[in-house]
């Protein structure tokens, strides 16, 4: 089930607001064995094999809807996620299966009401909270900690497995979009920075200048002096807004690739 | 190597002034349980589980269960009276041979202290020519415990901790009973094969690999070790809601509605 972008952010005391996480959509089973897919269906426990520890904090059998985080100096990391830097963590805010059976039809406060006794404390697993009504001000508040967003569900909306439906919408402060690094510098305390433009080929006008990630190495020969990348890297940037002249304002790298050389796997 | 404690050895009329240290390092490598979540040290807590609470010193008592399911409280001891602590006093003499090593329990150290190590060395010397031990009482943190007092090399005392007699489970000596035809001929093989695999006792020679094993993995795993602060994740998820929702509760906008 996807969130439709609100229009406009809106307060109604018949719609849950939590945060929007920065990380991987995950469904977890925990049945005869945890199971953790992404939205496209790979196994997320490949991935973040850490993640299996989730097993012994929530009861079987259930089918929980949840974001993986990576979490990385006080807050969510996309970029420390797509980089498999850990510690990571499922905040979990549906639940679809209980041994009761399926709860699709079931409104979100019912749904919600099983998933806090599924969940035990102390695993790397938290149940998303959030307020009934003041969704602006949560907004606010999220801004303000530089976090992604806020998701808006109607409290009487069922789950619609795989649709983008309008009980559940969206808020969101952070935009995101691949973009073209085309050029490093060296950066005096070491470290690189990545000058970024929008076209794939590398050209146009620069519209942000970001500290490349610190797995990120260029060629041996390369090494303390400016160069153009060739060829430029698929870099996908979160941003707040731009200005007018295009610049990214409160930009961050989410995760890059090689396209051509595809030494780093594609998102899950 | 620290002290346990200060004692006096009662010998007759002597009393020989000691130290006493723990002889035996633990087998075990120190290892303590932490949350691997957080990465801190767990503590017990004393919790009532029909009260559903944590309980206070002064609500504690220990009880002896009995047979029928009912329980009586066992009053606390009395401390032994101070002049009777940390004193081992010699009960009598024996060959280190009659005593089972059954009853060793803990080793101990004994060295003389000031002004004793003439008395304490008479001792050891006159038991080791003599090939007896000492059969001692000692009060310990104002317990009763049986010891063994025996000379060790040529200088040093030792003290065994013993079990009391009472401790011996005998049913297992019974173990073996019943008639066994053994031939001449299958007495002499086990006799040959006993003398052939004969040899001298070098404790060296039989290392704990074990703790060994233990001990290289800790070492390898060095590099990664990690502080306890370093990742509370899930707490700091909490608090990040706690106070967005804080921050909304705390608003005017929110008063004035």
């Amino acid at each position: 089930m996807l969130a439709v972008s609100a229009e406009q952010p809106f307060d109604d005391p018949n719609w849950w607001y939590e945060l929007k996480w920065d990380g991987y959509r995950a469904l977890i089973h925990q049945t005869q064995r945890l199971r953790i897919f992404s939205r496209r269906g790979q196994n997320l426990l490949a991935w973040f094999p850490e993640l299996a520890a989730l097993s012994r904090y929530i009861s079987a059998p259930s089918v929980l809807d949840a974001e993986i985080v990576a979490w990385h100096e006080g807050g969510p990391s996309f970029e420390a996620l797509a980089a498999r830097r850990g510690p990571y963590l499922a905040v979990v805010f549906d639940c679809l299966y209980t041994g009761d059976g399926w709860h699709l039809r079931e409104p979100l406060r019912a749904r919600r009401a099983r998933l806090a006794k599924l969940v035990a404390p102390g695993g790397p697993v938290v149940v998303a909270d959030g307020v009934a009504g003041p969704g602006r001000q949560l907004l606010a508040a999220a801004a303000e900690r530089h976090l992604e967003g806020v998701m808006a569900k109607h409290l009487d909306g069922l789950y619609w497995p795989g649709r983008r439906v309008r009980t559940w919408q969206k808020f969101v402060l952070q935009q995101v979009q691949w973009m073209t690094a085309a050029a490093a510098d060296p950066r005096p305390g070491g470290g690189w920075m990545w000058t970024l433009v929008e076209n794939p080929d590398g050209s146009g006008p620069v519209v942000a200048r970001l500290t490349a990630p610190v797995d990120w190495r260029p060629q041996a020969a390369l090494i303390g002096m400016r160069h153009r990348l060739t060829p430029p890297l698929a870099v996908e940037v979160g941003y707040r807004r731009r200005t007018a002249a295009g610049r990214l304002r409160h930009a961050s790298i989410r995760q890059w690739r090689d396209v051509h050389d595809n030494a780093r796997p594609a998102a899950p | 190597m620290r002290s346990l404690y200060k004692g006096i050895i009662g010998f007759g009329l002597v009393a020989i002034p000691v130290q006493v240290y723990k002889a035996m390092d633990e087998e075990r490598v120190e290892l303590h349980w932490v949350h691997t979540v957080c990465g801190h040290r767990i503590h017990y807590r004393k919790f009532c589980s029909q009260c559903h609470r944590d309980v206070t010193a002064e609500e504690l008592a220990k009880s002896a269960p009995l047979p029928d399911g009912r329980y009586v409280v066992v009053p606390a001891e009395e401390p032994a009276p101070a002049a009777s602590d940390h004193t081992i006093t010699i009960l009598s003499f024996h060959s280190l041979t009659e005593i089972d090593p059954v009853f060793y329990r803990q080793a101990y150290w004994l060295e003389p202290g000031a002004g004793g190590r003439k008395a304490y060395r008479l001792l050891t010397g006159t038991m080791r020519a003599a090939g007896k031990v000492a059969l001692g009482e000692m009060t310990l943190r104002s317990r009763r415990r049986m010891t063994v007092l025996r000379p060790y090399e040529e200088t040093a005392l030792m003290l065994h901790q013993m079990y009391f007699p009472e401790s011996l489970r005998r049913d297992g000596a019974q173990f073996g009973q019943g008639p066994a035809a053994i031939s001449d001929r299958e007495r002499e093989m086990a006799e040959t094969l006993i003398a052939q695999m004969s040899e001298p006792f070098v404790p060296q020679n039989y290392p704990n690999a074990a703790r060994q094993r233990l001990l290289e993995t800790i070492a390898g795993l060095t590099p990664s070790a990690v502080r306890a602060d370093a990742g509370k994740p899930v707490a700091e998820v909490i608090d990040l809601m706690e106070q967005l929702k804080a921050s909304i509760a705390g608003s005017p906008r929110r008063g004035a509605s």
